[in-house]
């Protein structure tokens, strides 16, 4: 696969989650990969995964993911991003009452792919000013 | 290009952990932008030496370690474990020293311009840093 190919791919497959459609995900995550997301636990596997994201938009049901920057070396895929969405739902991923609040969360991952898809990924996600913006940890200095 | 800007990283994540911030000088420009959610931007070089100076007096033995580069053209990302052990306190930390040992990780996307960084975004697990410190408590 080339630079270009994985790029469009990750556009056209993360495209697809904002009209709710969380198959294309098959196509782009390797079914035995791993996330680590410090400091939550590792996603282990594309099925658990693809509860996550339901679960995600149960608790933002408006939830819109853009990617901000993407750069390809070899077999690895840098992906910067911002999501943002209305807290109107309560699920495991946010197993708080629902807030009422819309945010803004960046981010950045590294992805490294084998065989066109990504067998592991390192993601920080801005989790500190997501709680912030939810009100469930005070702003700081 | 790419590969020249990996050999840079090094050379300044070097000289950071010896405390050297004047390598600084040479790889970023003078109107250089750090963006690192949620904390407000740093704008300008001297800005960015004195962050760097803050974090050192409140973990004086910091080491950072790259765990990965990757380079595309003018955009570079590495990612990084930070070490130390937070027995000052300044205005990067401004809470009374917690004397914890302390690790956490990030990845941070730089873009050059003529050979000069002139933006990052630095992306950390702030979170697992405070609830390492226990000034936030670990949740779920």
């Amino acid at each position: 696969m080339t630079a270009e190919e994985i790029k469009s791919k990750f556009r056209r497959v993360w495209g697809e989650f904002n009209k709710g459609n969380l198959d294309p995900q098959d196509e782009l995550y390797a079914a035995d990969w791993v996330l680590h997301q410090p400091p939550t636990p590792d996603v282990q596997g594309l099925a658990v995964w693809k509860q996550t994201l339901v679960d995600w938009r149960t608790a933002y049901p408006d939830v819109q993911w853009t990617i901000e920057e993407l750069i390809v070396e070899g077999d690895s895929v840098v992906m910067r991003y911002n999501w943002h969405g209305t807290n109107t739902g309560e699920s495991t991923a946010l197993p708080f009452p629902p807030t009422g609040k819309q945010i803004v969360v960046r981010g950045c991952g590294v992805n490294h792919i084998v065989g066109g898809k990504v067998v592991e990924a390192w993601v920080f996600m801005d989790m500190l000013g997501m709680m912030q913006q939810l009100g469930l940890i005070p702003a700081m200095g | 290009m790419s590969d020249q800007l990996k050999v840079d990283v090094r050379k300044i994540v070097d000289e950071l952990n010896k405390g050297n911030f004047d390598v600084m000088d040479d790889y970023y420009s003078q109107d250089f932008v750090s963006h690192q959610p949620p904390f407000p931007d740093i704008r300008g070089l001297k800005a960015y030496k004195r962050y760097h100076a803050n974090m050192r007096v409140a973990i004086p033995d910091l080491q950072m370690t790259i765990d990965e580069l990757i380079a595309d053209g003018n955009i570079g990302t590495m990612r990084y474990t930070d070490r130390g052990t937070n027995t000052g306190q300044s205005k990067t930390f401004p809470f009374p020293p917690t004397g914890k040992q302390v690790s956490w990780s990030g990845l941070i996307m730089s873009r050059s311009e003529k050979g000069k960084m002139v933006e990052v975004w630095n992306f950390a697990d702030n979170l697992g840093l405070l609830q390492q410190l226990g000034i936030i408590p670990s949740m779920g």
